[in-house]
């Protein structure tokens, strides 16, 4: 044990036989199996561990759980290091490297604690004061050296190498805290035949149970409670797990650190999981957390809480100081200083009380502690560790030597889960401290929280709430609440002390805030809470003010006249503690970002030397690298193939609904502008529909296959909306319809032939099935079987303007569709194209695709206007708004450059020529593509009075590329305006 | 299934399926298989006419049709309660009876919809099923929530998939995962796999058990 100077002898739930060694600033040292880090540096006699944020002084542990202000850290090293992790949190493996943060060149010699000499100049909001001259920019050169002068660590740029994963769980009982009213409360609710799940934010159960000597009376009734939960198939335990926040209908986010106490998780597990908590009832047994005391430098290293001194003593066996001074103004640290004395330290107990309660009193008899009454610390002595207190006390003024300072200013309970849906803590005067406002049904709390600080008044609370809960009869608790050497705070709160002394007085060690920070904020009319919070950060930070909020509102309410719940207090929200985001993320990272959507033939676009492009999920082929270099190569090279002979594309990402019913015509007529009683089956027609509002919303093309039923297909980005659009009309606005819509989309597999060899390719493919004018002719469809029983569904519709044909086969035979025509069309030429050449090809034909239906643009926008019958549609009131008939409406034109070589680009923006480039122009470029049939790049424009301007020259500026080009606007329809390509045949 | 449709046919998962055990134990925690050679119809009523489908149902295969969000099983056939006025007939593919419920429906009373190529169905057992799910599906699988027979529309990391629980003592599950979303969400799967580690089968039929 010399190692560990300050590890007893006997004692803790520490594994002795476990030696872990770990490096602290490269220094080796060691700890036990059970430590936490924090535990582990005690034992090693380490007190300084770090800088503060602000002012760089000396800091030690303070704490033993996650109220930590001070001790923050970092952890490992290369992709998995972690800085500000709680010293008092992590726990100890062997192997681990731990560095202090915030700091240079070491900890001990900082140069940032200037920052400390100079701290006048530094009050609250100093920034916003002092560094926002004398320009406007200023703050932008200052903001640097400001930030890296005050921080935390800094986190690893590398990616994380671990997993993390997500889980659902759900519980008719969910009890947050494994204090004695934790306990109690999941074997009450447990017993009566509830599911409950038990979350401790530690890697041990117990709670304050936990500060108990494990040869007590305490730990065993501990040691019989777990035995008695692990028995209980309905109960689930998960430790190492913070309830981070309480959300709508009872569903509590957890975070557990299930593999974050060893060097590396185990291969395949998480390091951490979140879990989301279905909860039945929740139960808050959060316990309370202990207050500092404020006095002059109460900041320096080896000033510690009271409990949890008492804490390492019986958890960990290690004894943080030898000469402990105890300064409380409650009852509750005296077992701390009774046990200081049993352990072997000299003690001497400060009370700002004029005198002891007798109970408290009680505590001390017979023990070697010096108790002095009415005290008040005076002076700190000491820098990087506590080196002597002076106090004066009824008595005088005394000079005490110490290595150790426990400061104990009573109990806040944490509220903090209770208060996440909004509820507002109640001031309750007793104890001094914010409980629990009423509750919603289905959430209750206990223990320390409610202020029931005795282990048997917790035990009690706990066992009722849990029965209660769990909807069982309420009783009295089955067995006895052990006898413990704690003692609650007292029967009534003492009289704040005033805080003194010489030196800063610190209110939140987090973030340097002192109570003259308070006090300046007062001053300058910073007086609400909440606007005390924001001007000096109190309360913010890792910690999230766990030791300071109270000590700080007390401040406040005093300057304020007024007493504390008055003053009010600040908004809790969640997380409780800081969330990794990779818990949150899960596997949703790199590849799993987000779902995929694969067409049947993805794979030998893969295979084939496909360039993908992403479409909303879906990855579609974009170009073939084999007919070029580069996309623009290849896309020209695509778009000649279909023009010259013959080209296939995959087209499963389109939309497809199935639509049937005896009123399918009546329904499509409906949602359709156009026309659809009268389409004989056999027959597809081209349909656009409109929002409600007015706006186009999608368009395809509708196929009549059978007597009511019909085949709908959509844009690729729109499916989704539209299958909805139309479920919603037929629940809502016609559910007297008779008609069933079902996507089909990924029931059929699309392709689409087309060019002036397509009809020659598909004859040669699909044995048996007759594709001649007669039986197919334009916007004609037939399903058909093959010879060999492949089974297809036959549209002649055209994107591309040749004469083309859309082929769909169930999706299961979407490959060997696609080969097949490859095989058979390889005597043809037969090339496939990707989108980049779908999009010029439809450019050229001044098809209106996506860019233009943008969901601004109306049918009159679009040229479509004369589709509209006179009957009714969704869309065809509002369509009628002046602003939507306006008659300087952006309106779709072609544009084409007036030097054969200027590009034009979409995206570019449209002026009239010989007039400034400035502002947004009279117009956008939609699509722009270079056109192999006439040899320049042409353009789809959305522009202002667009057809009244064809044969007008205008500027397209793409300000991104510095360019500005002539061109001419004319009618978007570039190649074949009368459509008899669609006919014509090689 | 004629033999040429089964050299045409080829799975969703097809490039991403290798039968063997990926397991740091010896005992992996999940047993998964793609189920193939199945079929499916969706049969859906008009408003007010679902009674006349229950009849048509009880018709052809003698049995009752299941209640909302179950699914019975009629000597193999299954019938899905996927949504009101909808079930899906799951089948082994080729079986005659699927062909009567569809062929046979009175167009006054309702539709058919083949929808046999839409989803890739996987087989999800073992110890760990419940937990494998628990990562990403918000549903309470627990026996006494989730029934044998219980089915639920639900979200698989954003991709809607039916969750079908086919034996709650045994914790056997089947998931119809959107054929176009299905290589994606069986990569996530498996990724999510690996933490439990797995035996991934050689494709079956429905018949077979996970």
């Amino acid at each position: 044990m010399g190692e560990q100077p300050a590890r007893l002898a006997d004692g803790g739930r520490i594994d002795r036989d476990d030696r872990r060694r770990f490096t602290f600033d490269g220094r080796a040292v060691s700890g036990l199996g059970g430590d936490t880090l924090a535990s582990a540096l005690l034992a090693n006699g380490i007190h300084l561990v770090g800088r503060s944020f602000k002012l760089h002084r000396p800091r030690g542990i303070c704490s033993a759980g996650v109220e930590e202000p001070n001790a923050l850290l970092t952890l490992r090293g290369g992709a998995r290091r972690e800085p500000n992790v709680q010293a008092t949190v992590a726990e100890l493996w062997d192997g681990l490297a731990v560095t202090s943060q915030n700091r240079w060149p070491s900890l001990a010699l900082d140069a940032g604690a200037i920052g400390g000499m100079l701290s006048r100049l530094l009050p609250a909001g100093f920034y916003y004061k002092t560094f926002m001259g004398p320009t406007r920019r200023a703050w932008m050169l200052y903001e640097p050296a400001i930030r890296r002068a005050a921080g935390l660590g800094r986190a690893t740029r590398e990616p994380d190498p671990d997993r993390y994963e997500r889980r659902q769980a759900f519980c008719d009982v969910l009890v947050v805290g494994s204090g004695p009213a934790g306990i109690a409360a999941a074997l009450a609710a447990g017993g009566a035949g509830a599911r409950v799940i038990l979350v401790e934010q530690a890697a041990r159960c117990g709670g304050q149970l936990l500060a108990e000597p494990v040869a007590s009376e305490a730990e065993s009734w501990r040691s019989a409670r777990l035995a008695e939960l692990a028995g209980l198939d309905n109960v689930q335990m998960l430790t190492r797990t913070t309830a981070f926040g309480l959300y709508d209908g009872n569903v509590v986010g957890a975070v557990e650190r299930a593999w974050d106490h060893v060097a590396e998780p185990p291969p395949g597990q998480p390091r951490e999981r979140a879990w989301t908590l279905h909860c039945g009832h929740v139960l808050l047994a959060t316990g309370a957390t202990e207050r500092p005391l404020l006095f002059g430098d109460n900041d320096r290293p080896g000033i510690m809480l009271a409990s949890a001194v008492r804490r390492y003593l019986h958890d960990f066996a290690v004894l943080p100081g030898r000469r402990a001074v105890v300064v409380t103004d409650n009852d509750s640290a005296y077992p701390t200083a009774r046990d200081l004395a049993r352990a072997g330290a000299a003690v001497t107990l400060v009370d700002t009380r004029p005198r002891a309660p007798a109970a408290a009193g009680e505590a001390l008899a017979g023990e070697r502690v010096k108790l002095l009454c009415d005290g008040r610390v005076e002076r700190v002595e000491g820098r990087r560790r506590v080196r002597a207190l002076a106090v004066t006390h009824a008595d005088g003024r005394t000079r005490l030597d110490c290595d150790l300072v426990c400061v104990a200013g009573g109990w806040s309970p944490n509220v903090h889960l209770a208060s996440h849906l909004g509820g507002r803590p109640e001031y309750r005067a007793t104890l001094d401290a914010f409980v629990p406002g009423a509750l919603p049904a289905g959430q209750s709390a206990a223990g320390a929280l409610v202020g029931e600080y005795a282990t048997a008044a917790a035990i009690d609370s706990g066992w009722r709430a849990g029965l209660a809960a769990a909807g069982a009869p309420v009783t009295d608790p089955p067995f006895a609440a052990p006898a413990t050497g704690a003692l609650p705070p007292g029967p009534g709160p003492a009289p704040r002390p005033q805080p003194g002394g010489r030196g800063k007085v610190f209110v939140d060690l987090q973030n340097d805030v002192t109570a003259a920070d308070v006090a300046l904020a007062w001053r300058e009319g910073y007086r609400s809470v909440e606007h005390l919070k924001r001007y000096t950060t109190l309360g913010m930070g890792t910690d999230q003010g766990r030791t300071s909020n109270i000590n700080g509102l007390a401040l406040m309410a005093s300057l304020r006249g007024e007493d504390i719940p008055t003053t009010g207090t600040t908004t809790f929200r969640p997380p409780f503690t800081p969330v990794a985001l990779g818990a949150l993320a899960g596997r949703r990272v790199g590849r799993q970002f987000r779902p995929e959507r694969r067409t049947p033939m993805h794979d030998w676009h893969a295979e084939q030397g496909a360039e993908f492009v992403r479409a909303g999920p879906w990855l579609r082929a974009w170009y073939y690298r084999d007919h070029g270099a580069d996309v623009d190569r290849a896309y020209v090279a695509e778009m000649r193939q279909v023009r010259e002979g013959v080209g296939m594309v995959d087209v499963s990402t389109l939309g497809k609904i199935d639509v049937q019913g005896p009123d399918a015509a009546e329904f499509l007529n409906r949602v359709y502008v156009n026309g659809w009683l009268k389409l004989p089956i056999g027959k597809a027609r081209y349909g656009v529909m409109l929002r409600d509002d007015g706006f186009v919303f999608d368009d395809g093309t509708t196929s009549r296959i059978g007597e009511q039923q019909y085949f709908m297909t959509t844009t690729t980005a729109e499916a989704g909306p539209v299958m909805s659009w139309l479920e919603f009309l037929l629940e809502t606005a016609w559910p007297e319809l008779r008609v069933q819509v079902t996507s089909v989309s990924d029931q059929w597999a699309g392709i689409a032939v087309a060019g002036p060899k397509s009809r020659r390719v598909l004859a040669a493919a699909l044995p048996g099935v007759d594709v001649g004018d007669d039986s197919l002719p334009p916007m004609g469809v037939r399903d058909a079987e093959c010879g060999d029983g492949l089974p297809v569904r036959l549209l002649r519709v055209s994107f591309s303007g040749e004469r083309a044909y859309e082929v769909y086969t169930p999706s299961g035979y979407g490959r060997h569709l696609w080969e097949r025509l490859l095989e058979a069309g390889r005597p043809f030429g037969l090339a496939p194209y990707g989108t980049e050449a779908l999009g010029g090809l439809r450019i050229e034909k001044g098809h209106p695709a996506g860019p233009e239906l943008d969901g601004r643009t109306t049918l009159d926008d679009l040229g479509l206007g004369r589709m509209a019958r006179d009957k009714p549609f969704v869309g065809d009131v509002l369509r009628r708004r002046p602003a939507l008939t306006a008659g300087d409406r952006r309106a779709l034109v072609g544009l084409q450059p007036l030097e054969a070589g200027e590009p034009l680009r979409a995206g570019a923006l449209v002026f009239p020529h010989g007039q400034p480039n400035e502002g947004h122009g009279i117009g956008h470029v939609t699509a722009a593509t270079w056109s192999p049939t006439l040899g320049h790049d042409i353009a789809l424009a959305l522009v202002e009075r667009g057809p009244g301007r064809h044969g007008e020259t205008v500027t397209v500026a793409s300000p991104v590329h510095g360019e500005a080009v002539t061109a001419r606007v004319v009618a978007p329809v570039f190649i074949d305006p009368d459509g008899e390509r669609i006919h014509a045949e090689v | 299934m004629p033999r040429s449709e089964r050299e045409w046919l080829q799975s969703a998962l097809a490039g991403r399926y290798e039968p063997g055990v990926r397991a740091t134990d010896a005992a992996p925690g999940l047993s998964l298989r793609e189920i193939v050679d199945w079929d499916l119809v969706q049969l859906a009523a008009w408003r007010g006419r679902d009674d006349e489908l229950a009849g048509h149902i009880g018709s052809v295969l003698g049995t009752a049709r299941p209640a909302p969000c179950t699914g019975v099983d009629a000597d193999g056939l299954e019938l899905l309660a996927v949504a009101p006025l909808r079930l899906w007939c799951v089948a082994p593919a080729g079986d005659p009876r699927l062909a009567r419920l569809a062929d046979s429906l009175d167009a006054a009373v309702g539709c058919v919809t083949p929808l046999g190529h839409s989803h890739a169905r996987v087989r999800i057992g073992g110890p760990a099923a419940r937990a494998l799910l628990a990562q990403e599906i918000a549903i309470d699988l627990d026996p006494a929530a989730c029934a044998s027979g219980r089915i639920a529309r639900t979200a698989l990391h954003h991709v809607p998939v039916l969750l079908q629980c086919r034996d709650a003592a045994a914790g056997v599950f089947d998931l119809y995962l959107p054929r176009s979303f299905a290589a994606s969400s069986w990569e996530y799967l498996l990724d999510l796999a690996e933490a439990h580690g797995y035996k991934l089968h050689p494709r079956a039929g429905p018949d077979s058990m996970a």
